[in-house]
C-alpha cells in the first residue's frame, strides 16, 4: 500500500480529480502564454480585434475570466466538496470545459501549438468526466 | 500499518492549505495574462507609456512579492504546524494587501481578486487549526 492511499484512503479519488484539474490548468495557461508570443496574434491584439472579428472588450475578458475560474475552482472544490455534489460538479465542469476548448479551436485558424494543447485539454476533461461518472460512494468519513 | 490519526488529520489540512495557495496563484496568473490581452494596455507597454512607469526596480519588487504565495505552496506542506500557521497567516495578509492595493479596477481583475481574497481568508481560517498538539511530533 502506498503512502498516497494510506494518507487519503477512500478520498483518493478526490485527490486524483484535483490533480487532473491542476494538470489541465497548466495546459490552459501555456496555451495562452504561447499565444502572446505568437507575433500574428500579438499584432491582432494591438489592433483591438482578434480571431474572426472578436473585439477585446472588458466584458469579453470578464467572460473569459469566469470561464477560466471553473477549472481553477475545481482544483480545490474536488478536495472539499462532499461525494454527491463533488461528483456532479466534476461532471458539469468537465463537460463545459470540453465544449469550450472544442469551440475555441474553430476561432480563426488555430495554430499547431494551440491544437496540441487543446487535444490534451479535451482528453483530460473527458477523463475527469469519466472518473466522476463511474465514481462509487464508498462511505466517505464524516467530518 | 495505521498512521496516527492526528498525523493524517494534519496532513489533510496541509494539503488543503497548499491547494488553496495553488488556486490563489492560478487566479493571479490569469488576472495578469488576461490583462495582457487588453489592446490599450498592450500598446501602453510597447510604447512605455503606462500610467505607472514599469521600471526594472518595480518589476524586481513585484517578483519578490509574488514569490511569497508561490513558495507557500511548498512551505505549507513541509513546515511544522506552529511555524506553518505563522507563515500562512503572515503570507496571506501580505498577499491580500498586494492584490487589493496593487490591483486595477478592470472587471476581470476585480473578479479574480475577489476570489483570491476569499481563498486567502480560507487559508487563514484553516491555518488556525494547525497547532503544535496536532501532529507536531513525528
Amino acid at each position: 500500500m502506498n503512502t498516497f492511499k494510506q494518507l487519503f484512503g477512500k478520498e483518493y479519488v478526490k485527490v486524483k480529480l484535483s490533480l487532473l484539474w491542476l494538470f489541465v490548468m497548466l495546459n490552459y495557461i501555456y496555451a495562452d502564454i504561447l499565444t502572446l508570443m505568437d507575433s500574428s496574434v500579438l499584432k491582432e491584439i494591438l489592433s483591438g480585434v482578434i480571431g474572426a472579428g472578436i473585439q477585446v472588450t472588458p466584458g469579453f475578458l470578464l467572460a473569459g475570466a469566469i470561464l477560466m475560474e471553473i477549472p481553477i475552482a475545481m482544483i480545490i472544490l474536488s478536495l472539499l466538496l462532499k461525494y454527491k455534489i463533488n461528483r456532479w460538479a466534476n461532471i458539469i465542469a468537465g463537460i463545459i470545459k470540453t465544449l469550450a476548448v472544442f469551440a475555441s479551436m474553430f476561432v480563426g485558424t488555430p495554430a499547431l501549438y494551440y491544437i496540441f494543447f487543446g487535444i490534451i485539454e479535451i482528453f483530460t476533461t473527458l477523463y475527469i468526466v469519466k472518473i466522476a461518472w463511474t465514481w462509487q460512494n464508498s462511505g466517505e468519513s464524516k467530518k | 500499518m495505521n498512521m496516527d490519526k492526528n498525523i493524517v488529520k494534519i496532513e489533510h489540512l496541509k494539503m488543503k492549505i497548499s491547494t488553496l495557495w495553488i488556486v490563489v496563484m492560478f487566479n493571479m496568473v490569469f488576472a495578469d495574462i488576461l490583462t495582457l490581452y487588453i489592446p490599450e494596455f498592450l500598446q501602453e507597454i510597447v510604447t512605455g507609456a503606462t500610467p505607472v512607469q514599469i521600471t526594472q526596480e518595480l518589476m524586481f519588487i513585484m517578483a519578490i512579492i509574488i514569490e511569497i504565495p508561490i513558495i507557500m505552496i511548498f512551505l505549507s506542506r513541509i513546515l511544522k504546524p506552529g511555524t506553518n500557521k505563522l507563515a500562512n497567516i503572515t503570507a496571506s495578509i501580505i498577499t491580500i494587501f498586494f492584490v487589493t492595493a496593487g490591483g486595477s479596477l478592470i472587471p476581470h481583475y476585480i473578479f479574480f481578486a475577489t476570489i483570491e481574497v476569499i481563498c486567502l481568508l480560507l487559508i487563514i481560517r484553516y491555518s488556525l487549526n494547525l497547532s503544535k498538539k496536532n501532529g507536531g511530533e513525528k
